[in-house]
């Protein structure tokens, strides 16, 4: 807070593990001799060794390949949930401040409400309802993780409106979508972008648990949390089946939150 | 104070109206019903079942008759589970719960206020530092993670706790743990924050200036005031504890109703996934009332209105 170099250091230092995490996960088959669901059942579970770094699982398919695979699934669900949370929550937040009024006591009595509620348990209804696809799960997901992000965009709208920019535009006859899209949206990227890099880590963790409960990503598919889900199952004769994974996810949702965290401090929404 | 919780509570019937209408459509949007499984049952047995469950009926007369049964406490029979109502098996359920809630409850709050307690009276020291560092793995480390790296290492290596099940004193070690960290972590962080603010101010330079003894200026001028954040935190916690304890009730194999709502959805046991979402939600609403109640007394500038 104080110093925003050694904050913006903290930021590049969490950017770059992430990045590299990230990479090599896109990059997995051109980088790793292994295909992930290749089979090698005559060598079945074996432990770490030079040929294959992280192990092997029961029916001898490469852990890292696998890793990578997963993680392609967890990346890309977190990154896709959060676009959804995203976008319902910055329209939400948007009209609620700038309508004002009744409107805006409505809409944030709303999100209050849904504040309230139970939410790992309302995303495992959905699942209930239509199914447990891939699809559903991050539109389910982003459905439930937006509440934040509509409070924080409310509340910076708010003071937005206050502005002697916008009161001109206003002044000038702009129509209001215009307004809101051209000349309200673009002034709240700073604290979206905070939030939306805090939003990642709690979204893939909401899938990994979705995951590991068995109601999240199905088979042949896998992500991180079925990774971890199979290694939980033989973790006493086989433990690298559960501890690669692990370390990989902790050290990405550790990563992230502190990406969020430190730019949360170098950008400090709060003053702005 | 009463009219307020009076009012609190009111405010609680639209919002369990529109968690049940919510359930109860989207469990019935649900393609295929639970009954068109593995055999097909003869036509006749089928009507039978679907007359005995009210299938049979025009769905806003379902609708209907659910909210009525609600009213008087009756969630309807389990699809799943014949011969106990739902009603019964969430009765049978949920105490276990709420007893790992509470152990849990108790972990967080333990480690949480100690470890915050021990940081911020020694800042930046080594102590601190581990505290921290304790403090953000807690946070990294999500349940379904921290339950199995402790039953492989407590369990399994050292042999210390039993593996799984919910009988002895020695099951709930480590469930309870495994449940408590990440609240104990938030706690610690958010205890050694405000702690630490606290201390700063200037009415505890003058108590200090005054000759007050130290242990005295610290739990009697600086504590009362760093824990209206801790408590207002308390009241999602709790929530936190008592319906989201899924995952550890999967891992360690106890018959609570978090477990019993996850199997209910695996097979779409509608009745059984209804009742325990309205359980839920009036868990949440109360244990949040309860944590306004509780902050307001600790900070009178808060106005319960």
């Amino acid at each position: 807070m104080n110093d925003a170099g050694g904050e913006m250091f903290r930021v590049k230092q969490h950017a770059v593990v992430l990045a590299v995490v990230a990479g090599v996960c896109a990059l997995g088959p051109w980088l790793w001799p292994y295909a992930p669901d290749a089979q090698d059942t005559l060598l079945g579970a074996s432990a770490p060794s030079w040929r294959h770094w992280l192990g092997t699982d029961l029916l001898g398919r490469d852990l890292l390949a696998r890793l990578m695979e997963g993680g392609r699934v967890s990346i890309g669900v977190g990154l896709a949930a959060t676009l959804v949370s995203l976008v319902i929550g910055v329209t939400w937040g948007t009209v609620a401040g700038y309508a004002g009024g009744r409107v805006d006591r409505l809409m944030m009595r709303i999100v209050d409400v849904l504040y309230a509620l139970p939410f790992t348990v309302f995303v495992i209804v959905l699942t209930v309802a239509f199914g447990r696809s891939l699809l559903l799960l991050f539109v389910a997901i982003g459905a439930v993780e937006w509440l934040t992000m509509a409070r924080i965009v409310r509340a910076q709208t708010l003071s937005l409106k206050q502005r002697p920019f916008v009161e001109a535009v206003v002044l000038m006859g702009l129509p209001v979508r215009r307004i809101l899209f051209r000349h309200v949206m673009p002034n709240l990227l700073g604290p979206v972008v905070v939030y939306t890099t805090l939003t990642v880590p709690r979204v893939m963790l909401l899938e990994a648990f979705m995951s590991f409960l068995g109601l999240g990503v199905q088979p042949p598919m896998s992500s991180w949390g079925t990774l971890i889900r199979d290694g939980v199952e033989v973790m006493e004769e086989f433990p690298w089946m559960l501890l690669g994974p692990a370390v990989v996810f902790a050290m990405t949702l550790y990563s992230l939150n502190a990406l969020g965290d430190a730019l949360w401090d170098a950008l400090d929404p709060a003053s702005r | 104070m009463i009219r307020y919780v009076l009012k609190r509570l009111a405010e609680l019937v639209p919002v369990l109206w529109a968690v049940i209408t919510i359930a109860f459509f989207l469990a019935r949007l649900a393609p295929g019903g639970p009954f068109d499984a593995e055999r097909k049952a003869p036509p006749e047995a089928l009507r039978q079942i679907e007359a005995y469950y009210r299938l049979d009926q025009p769905l806003w007369k379902q609708y209907a008759l659910y909210l009525w049964g609600v009213a008087r406490g009756d969630l309807g029979p389990s699809f799943r589970k014949p011969g106990r109502s739902v009603t019964e098996w969430i009765l049978l359920r949920l105490p276990v719960s709420l007893e790992l809630g509470a152990y849990a409850l108790a972990v967080a709050l333990a480690l949480g206020l100690a470890g915050g307690l021990a940081a911020a009276l020694r800042p930046d020291t080594p102590l601190d530092r581990v505290l921290n560092a304790g403090a953000l793995l807690g946070i990294c480390l999500p349940s379904f993670l921290l339950g199995p790296l402790l039953v492989l290492v407590c369990a399994l290596w050292l042999g210390w706790f039993p593996v799984a099940g919910w009988s002895s004193p020695a099951h709930k070690v480590l469930p309870s743990f495994t449940l408590g960290a990440l609240y104990a972590a938030y706690l610690a962080r958010l205890t050694r924050g405000s702690m630490l603010e606290m201390l700063g101010q200037d009415f505890i330079r003058a108590a200090r200036a005054r000759g007050v003894s130290e242990t005295r200026v610290v739990l009697v001028h600086a504590l009362p005031g760093a824990m209206v954040p801790v408590s207002a935190f308390l009241g999602p916690a709790m929530a936190g504890l008592f319906t989201g304890s899924f995952v550890v009730e999967t891992i360690f194999f106890i018959p609570g109703l978090g477990r019993e709502f996850v199997e209910a959805a695996f097979n779409r046991d509608y009745t059984m996934v209804i009742g325990a979402v309205i359980v839920y939600a009036v868990l949440v609403a109360l244990l949040n009332l309860a944590a306004d109640l509780v902050t307001a007394w600790l900070d009178p500038r808060i106005r319960l209105e």
